[in-house]
């Protein structure tokens, strides 16, 4: 009886350690194998397929992964960082200024408008109170000089200039020599202002056409002079051709006396530009 | 000695006189005169009216005490320019003469030599002071003027 107890238990016995050894084997081995899930790996020792070695699969995050196996393929691309966005320079102003939503009165409480018999009848006309003005008949660039000192025992934000007019009958190239060295005095002493350069305004075609001196080639020359100077000085330009002349590019006869100074009605227009062309 | 109090009375009355302006003296609106010369008078240029904080600063009246005024600028083109001033009182209109005065001869010193044709017309200006009224008058025709302004304050 004892003998056949022994030999039951030694079988048993003997069953387990080859269960355990199969176990041990298994668990040791060196092939991939395909992912599976916790119910699978339960019973993965005898039921788990085993993939070919020189397969290449994907790893499970439950699953051992032998680096020797297949490096490249395994490796996970390194994801290339986003190329940075190259932050925009800030774009200037265009030197011709463009329109925009016109702004109030007190926008010119720290403007200081400098110019000739126009910018006179602009200070007398326009109904702009609200800034400082330097204007006088007859004024000229040279001229201006006295005025320019006197502005500029001010500072002020913006600077409109209104000359050329009375200057007429220079050779441009020395009108815009003479505008230029008043520029560098201006911003000189004027350092935080925006410098407005307005064109020349335009002539009636009865004057264009009947006077030497004062026609729209004239003025159209100077006006060119002008913009180049804008250009090359950082100032910026008004165009008042644009905003006085009518549809045939001449001041209108029923505004004007003398072909060349103009009403009250043409001030505020004028104005109007002024307010819609800032930076 | 009794007829100092009367004197007295007579020059009181007469100083008060003077020094107001009283039913004797013009009594009119700018505005109506400065229409009148503006229609009728002859003038060449494009004239437009000025508020009365650019007339005061035009002719450099400071603080002056001025009760009503009406003027018109010229575009510019010539001198030509109508102003008409009601004042506090007669002594403010002295003031006020002066300084038209002043303003007639710096326009004819600018427009000496960028306008010259305007000479005669700065130089033949109707400058008029009565009572508080103050009018001063750059036209084509001076004559005319005047002849416009005997109307409002002869």
């Amino acid at each position: 009886m004892k003998s056949g107890i022994l030999k039951y238990a030694l079988t048993f016995l003997i069953v387990l350690v080859v269960l355990f050894a199969l176990v041990m084997v298994g668990s040791c081995s060196t092939a991939e194998r395909p992912p599976v899930d916790s119910d699978t790996q339960l019973a993965s020792p005898s039921g788990a397929e085993s993939p070919d070695d020189s397969a290449s699969t994907p790893t499970s995050d439950l699953q051992p992964t032998d680096a020797l196996q297949t490096p490249e393929s395994t490796a996970t691309p390194t994801p290339v960082p986003p190329t940075p966005t190259p932050t925009p320079e800030p774009t200037a102003p265009p030197t011709v200024v463009p329109a925009s939503d016109p702004v109030d009165d007190e926008w010119f409480s720290d403007a200081a408008f400098l110019g000739n018999s126009l910018m006179d009848g602009f200070r007398l006309f326009s109904g702009l109170t609200t800034c400082d003005y330097y204007a006088a008949t007859s004024m000229t660039v040279v001229g201006a000089a006295g005025m320019v000192n006197s502005m500029n025992q001010q500072q002020y934000g913006k600077v409109y200039i209104e000359l050329g007019i009375n200057d007429i009958g220079w050779d441009p190239e020395v009108f815009k020599g003479q505008y230029a060295e008043m520029i560098d005095t201006i911003m000189e002493h004027q350092p935080d202002a925006d410098i407005y350069i307005m064109s020349l305004t335009p002539i009636s075609e009865y004057r264009s056409t009947t006077d030497s001196l004062f026609t729209m080639t004239r003025v159209n020359m100077y006006n060119e002079k002008l913009l180049e100077l804008a250009e090359e000085k950082g100032c910026y330009y008004l165009d008042l051709i644009e905003a006085l002349a009518d549809e045939t590019g001449y001041l209108p006869s029923a505004v004007t006396s003398d072909g060349i100074h103009f009403d009250v009605s043409h001030y505020k227009v004028w104005l109007e530009y002024v307010r819609t062309h800032h930076v | 000695m009794k007829k100092i109090p009367f004197l007295l009375l007579a020059l009181t009355l007469l100083v008060s006189v003077f020094a107001a302006c009283g039913s004797n003296e013009p009594q009119f609106e700018p505005d109506d005169a400065a229409l009148a010369l503006l229609e009728e008078g002859a003038f060449a240029d494009l004239l437009s009216p000025v508020d009365a904080t650019i007339a005061q600063s035009l002719y450099n009246l400071g603080e002056l005490e001025i009760t009503a005024c009406s003027v018109y600028c010229s575009t510019g083109a010539t001198a030509e320019e109508i102003a008409i001033f009601r004042c506090a009182d007669a002594e403010t209109a002295k003031e006020v003469e002066l300084a038209a005065k002043a303003r007639l001869e710096s326009q004819s010193a600018t427009y000496a030599s960028y306008a010259p044709e305007a000479i005669p017309e700065i130089e033949n200006a109707v400058l008029r002071i009565r009572g508080c009224y103050v009018a001063c008058v750059v036209s084509g025709d001076a004559a005319l003027a005047s002849s416009i302004l005997d109307r409002y304050m002869k």
